[in-house]
């Protein structure tokens, strides 16, 4: 029997090849690990590794808790909520009828529901920073996924009640009361105390910070709940952010990274070689994922007025069966609540559709081509007449591509200049304010003909993109030789890139505001430094003392 | 291995019983953690070192006290781990060209240093009445300092890199490669012959010389292009290297070696790159938790029967041996000709017993050399010399200034120290955008020394190419903020718009320092200024303001807008990292 020792460094050695693949493809490492971990069942027999993988299932849970921010939470039922709720329930649906279909009993085929319902990606984001989102379908896929980690989460203190009695389930649900209590008062009042108490000495406090994970552990496994209702009130208690406990929070990434790369191997070692039912799981699994599941949020997105565009690119960011799946079955396992076929089903289906989505997301706006041509996505068009307002004599003007704060202002620009314009957006929340401030507009994606046809694109004279993105920067660039064309990009290299094609001025943010910061520089490092005069201009910007 | 799941499946499932410790998830190592948490958390309170608390919590959970805890196969490893990790960490820290100058002189220190006190270990053993046998395997275990306790120490301080830190490592990492070997020899049972015995220490050689030679070709051929092909993802940058760690834990770990050796070694390696500090800020906080598990087992591997024993003649031999080492460790340092502040600090880091000498005793118990009563003996001394000797390195520079007046006398070295080169009244610039291009051309007359911090391998290399100073990682790691000297800079310009960072940024520049940040958000910008960021550049709303400029003239006449734009066009063709080419505004 291998110790402990060994089993450990040969998973890591196992994993890096995995890992350097998995760099050269741009695939996320939850599926290259996974895979790793399928190469190293092949020497490994010992069930220790359990402990130490359940171990990162209580990290993955609570860090993901530790990072959902509050403002994530409210009371309003807007698009994304509905989007995700419709999507769980449909997909749910079909995976339970599919299971059905096949021949696995109503209480094994509600598993294969839910489980590819379940396309967060809790690996995604970081511990520490705030993600900004710019696109509209990055926002809202972020949104959807949120949601559904959430309904995950309660799922899972269900499935940890080990049976879908009521009553149970009412007690299991008390248990998980009385330790978030817990981890609200931790939360508000202890965590501040033991900083303190401990002179901020960082080593302390990521000690404790562990310790108060365990200790929640500990306490869920005592009242008989599943750990995951543990971690998930350990989150609670240090989703906190004050600066002070930057340390701390940056600290556990290492440990949660090394924990949840173990979690991820065991996961994978757990798969023996698979049989014809798990074969035969594993594609339905897939392709409820990577097709059912995308065009299933296309429908709603496009039920809500979205540009088919905009449903499709959210819609291909939720193609995967997530790693919350998998704590799921794993869980489930435990509890004796599914067949090893369907976990294994869902392992191996993980790691597929994590792969897939990778490629998805990549090429992502080609798929879009594609499926537009088909007539798959819908119809462009409905929407364009019924929510834009362009006047009849649009010629020789400005087309400006987005709503932004840029947009803003030459909208502005133009109006003060009595200069003819038209703005294209795509987001539906916009089409009020667009009612209100802008002469004219077209509700639509400037890759459609028919919006670029209702924006008069062939007698404007110029196309200002203020929009970073650069799908829509290459497709505009190609109307270089018909009129002028202004984009918008990140960095100096695309700049040139899109120069070189023709584009007539390419503006790099960074680049603007350096232009502009640099007069404004010599005020602070000049001895006298006037940083009144730089106030007045901040506070005049900002709308606000400063 | 899923029948052996099945197994525990069948175990687990029993919905109505309280799970017993058995059974619940890694229980001892739950309770280990928790308890440890509390003692570190009183031991930060008091202002004790950890360790102490650390040792402490082991010794009362063991079965020396309450008897509660019993490791399990998790704890044993993630102890070993600890040692390991901490020496990874001491490894990423050491440049090769800062020790090179010490190499010489520590190795006549460390070969004479372990006779000398062997043999005090043996006299004294001899004096208090233990037979020729046991004095002789006394005076092997005894002769070690603890690696863990002086180098976690040395690494909480901050002094793992200073000269005293660099002799007193240096003589570990020997004596490390001595306890191999005397491990090695014991565990193969009493020897037949001398042939034997220098077979065996042959291997042992060998193994460790190819260890090496392995990590010094990784070093110069594979390494560099790997990390600079992983560099750009944080995550799989961190995974890679501990895979790299646990390929040399592996490697001693199978052929018998040390594996806190190999893991120096695998650190080393990885030293002589740009990616050092990040590396070692994402190691630590793993290091710290494993560390802890490892002392608290220290004191959980104690059994009072065995301790009891020998308990005034350990009393009498602590204080001998303490005295001992340190007189020895005075003599040789300085007869290297070593400056007195580095001869003190160096010697009295190292009085205490290590816990080797402890493993020393286990193997000789193991191996019929002696009985358990002298390992209690042994652990007494260990145990006092240690939490002495922690006291003795928090406090050494104050013990030092108060011996100074006589000790500067007896010592008086040649060796000056290097001076310090930290840098100060520089600048500092996180990230690295257009923005923060044109503020290094800016500050470039104003400032000597430029330091910027960024993430992207080749922008720093080309950054250090240009003249300026490069920090590669991420600055939300206090590693690196301290690598760039970010206290003591009078200019901080940060690029990135993540809050928080921003945040950290002006709490810990210096006061008087100008600092400058970025915001995505109005709301960001007036959370910045209220924190006390001198200017918040709002790159967005900057850049729609000039892009409005730009416009206007374009509405009014737009061969305007062409002359304008011009000098932002060349600008934008140019590939240099630094372009010379300013916008026509400014002029």
């Amino acid at each position: 029997m291998a110790d402990l020792l060994s089993i450990i460094s040969l998973m890591f050695l196992i994993a890096a090849p995995f890992l350097l693949l998995a760099k050269i493809f741009s695939v996320s490492t939850a599926p290259a690990l996974i895979v790793a971990g399928l190469v190293v069942g092949y020497f490994v027999e010992e069930a220790i590794m359990l402990d130490i993988a359940r171990l990162g299932i209580a990290l993955l849970v609570f860090t993901s808790t530790v990072r959902l921010q509050t403002k994530d939470f409210h009371t309003e039922v807007t698009d994304p909520e509905l989007a995700a709720v419709g999507q769980l329930l449909a997909v749910v649906f079909i995976g339970f009828s599919a299971g059905l279909i096949i021949g696995y009993p109503p209480g094994q085929a509600i598993f294969i529901g839910l489980t590819a319902s379940m396309s967060s990606s809790l690996m995604g984001s970081t511990l520490f920073y705030t993600r900004y989102m710019d696109y509209v379908h990055d926002w809202l896929s972020e949104t959807i996924h949120s949601i559904q980690d959430f309904i995950a989460l309660f799922l899972l203190m269900v499935v940890a009640a080990g049976t879908f009695q009521i009553s149970t389930v009412a007690e299991h649900l008390g248990y998980g009361v009385i330790l978030l209590v817990f981890a609200t008062i931790i939360n508000r009042y202890l965590y501040d105390l033991i900083g303190k108490f401990a002179r901020h000495s960082s080593e302390i406090m990521l000690i404790m910070t562990v310790a108060i994970l365990l200790f929640f552990l500990g306490s869920a496994q005592l009242m008989g709940t599943s750990i995951v209702v543990g971690a998930f009130a350990a989150g609670v208690a240090i989703n906190y952010r004050p600066v002070k406990y930057s340390e701390v929070i940056n600290s556990l990434e290492s440990i949660n990274d090394f924990f949840v790369a173990i979690f991820f191997i065991t996961i994978g070692a757990l798969v023996t070689m698979p049989s014809r039912e798990v074969v035969s799981l594993t594609i339905l699994l897939v392709v409820i994922a990577v097709v059912v599941k995308p065009m299933v949020m296309i429908w709603i997105l496009n039920s809500k007025d979205y540009e088919r565009r905009t449903a499709t690119l959210t819609g291909l960011n939720l193609d995967q069966v997530g790693e919350f799946a998998l704590i799921f079955v794993i869980e489930a396992l435990i509890l004796g609540l599914i067949i090893p076929e369907i976990f294994e089903a869902v392992i191996l289906a993980a790691a597929i559709t994590l792969i897939t989505t990778s490629f998805t997301r990549y090429y992502n706006e080609q798929i879009f081509r594609i499926l537009a041509f088909l007539g798959l996505v819908g119809d462009h068009g409905k929407k364009l007449k019924k929510y834009s307002f362009v006047p009849a004599e649009l010629k020789n003007h400005i087309v400006i591509v987005g709503y932004g704060d840029f947009a803003r202002r030459l909208v502005e620009l133009c109006n003060e200049y009595d200069v003819k314009y038209v703005v294209i957006e795509s987001s539906p929340w916009k089409i009020d304010e667009l009612k209100e401030k802008s002469k004219a507009f077209v509700f639509g994606d400037v890759f459609e003909p028919d919006t670029r046809e209702l924006a008069n694109f062939s007698e404007a004279d110029l196309v200002v993109s203020t929009v970073d993105f650069w799908a829509i920067s290459d497709e505009l660039v190609r109307y270089s030789d018909q009129l002028k064309v202004i984009l918008r990009t990140k960095d100096r290299r695309r700049a040139h890139e899109l120069l070189d094609r023709g584009a007539y001025y390419v503006a790099v943010s960074d680049l603007l505001a350096a232009d502009h910061l640099e007069e404004l520089f010599h005020s602070l490092v000049d001895d006298e430094k006037d940083l009144e005069a730089l106030w007045e201009r901040s506070a005049e910007m900002l709308g606000k003392e400063v | 291995m899923m029948e052996a799941l099945i197994g525990l499946i069948e175990t687990y499932h029993i919905p109505v019983e309280l799970p017993s410790m058995e059974l619940m998830m890694a229980g001892d190592f739950i309770i280990i953690i928790i308890y440890a948490a509390l003692m570190g958390l009183l031991a930060a309170r008091l202002k004790q070192p950890t360790i102490i608390a650390y040792i402490i919590t082991g010794l009362i959970l063991g079965p020396a006290v309450i008897g509660f805890v019993e490791p399990g196969e998790l704890t044993h490893t993630m102890a070993e781990l600890g040692l390991a990790f901490l020496l990874f960490l001491i490894g990423i820290e050491m440049r090769v060209d800062e020790v090179k100058h010490i190499l010489k002189p520590l190795l006549k220190i460390s070969v004479l240093l372990m006779i000398l006190i062997s043999s005090i270990g043996f006299l004294t053993s001899i004096g208090l009445g233990f037979s020729t046998s046991e004095a002789i395997i006394i005076g092997l275990a005894v002769m070690y300092s603890s690696t863990a306790v002086t180098i976690k120490m040395l690494n909480d301080k901050g002094t793992a890199t200073s000269l005293h830190g660099k002799i007193d490592i240096g003589i570990l990492l020997f004596e490390d490669i001595v306890v191999v070997i005397i491990l090695t020899v014991l565990a193969a049972g009493q020897p037949e012959s001398v042939m034997d015995v220098a077979s065996t220490l042959g291997m042992v050689f060998g193994l460790v010389s190819m260890i090496a030679i392995f990590a010094a070709i990784g070093s110069l051929y594979f390494l560099p292009p790997l990390f600079r092909f992983i560099a750009n993802n944080q995550k799989i940058f961190f995974l890679v290297s501990i895979a790299w760690f646990f390929l040399f834990v592996l490697v001693s770990h199978e052929l018998g070696m040390s594996i806190e050796m190999g893991a120096f070694l695998a650190g080393l390696a990885i030293a002589q790159m740009p990616y050092s500090e990040e590396l070692e800020a994402r190691v630590s906080p793993l290091t710290d938790l494993f560390i802890l598990v490892f002392f608290v087992s220290v004191g959980l591997e104690l059994d009072t029967r065995a301790l009891l024993t020998y308990w005034r003649e350990a009393l009498i031999a602590s204080v001998v041996l303490m005295v001992a080492k340190f007189l020895i460790y005075v003599i040789l340092i300085s007869w290297q000709k070593f400056d007195p502040e580095t001869v003190f600090r160096g010697s009295i880091n190292m009085v205490q017993v290590s816990e080797f000498g402890l493993i020393v005793g286990s193997v000789a118990v193991a191996g019929g050399f002696v009985d358990s009563a002298i390992l209690g003996f042994l652990t007494i001394i260990a145990l006092i010399t240690m939490s002495i000797s922690v006291y003795f390195i928090q406090y050494n520079r104050d013990l030092y200034e108060f011996v100074k007046p006589w000790f500067d006398r007896l010592t008086g070295g040649a060796i000056e120290k290097p001076p310090t080169e930290d840098l100060c009244n520089h600048a500092v610039i996180v990230g690295f955008d257009e923005i923060a291009r044109r503020v290094v051309l800016l500050l470039e007359d104003k400032y000597d020394d430029i330091v910027v911090i960024d993430r992207n391998i080749e922008e720093d290399e080309a950054i250090e190419r240009s003249g300026f100073e490069a920090v590669f990682g991420d600055a939300k790691y206090h590693k690196i903020r301290k690598a760039a000297g970010l206290e003591r800079a009078d200019f901080v310009f940060s690029s990135s718009d993540q809050r928080e960072i921003n945040e950290m940024l002006v709490e810990e520049a210096r006061d008087g320092a100008t600092v400058l940040a970025e915001a995505r958000t109005e709301k960001d910008a007036v959370h910045l200024y209220k924190r006390g960021v001198d200017y918040v550049v709002l790159a967005p709303q900057l850049a729609a303001d000039q892009l409005k400029r730009y416009l206007t003239a374009y509405i009014k006449e737009p061969v305007n807008f062409e002359k304008i734009v011009e000098a932002d066009l060349e600008l934008l063709r140019s590939d240099a990292l630094f372009p010379t080419v300013r916008p026509h505004w400014s002029s």
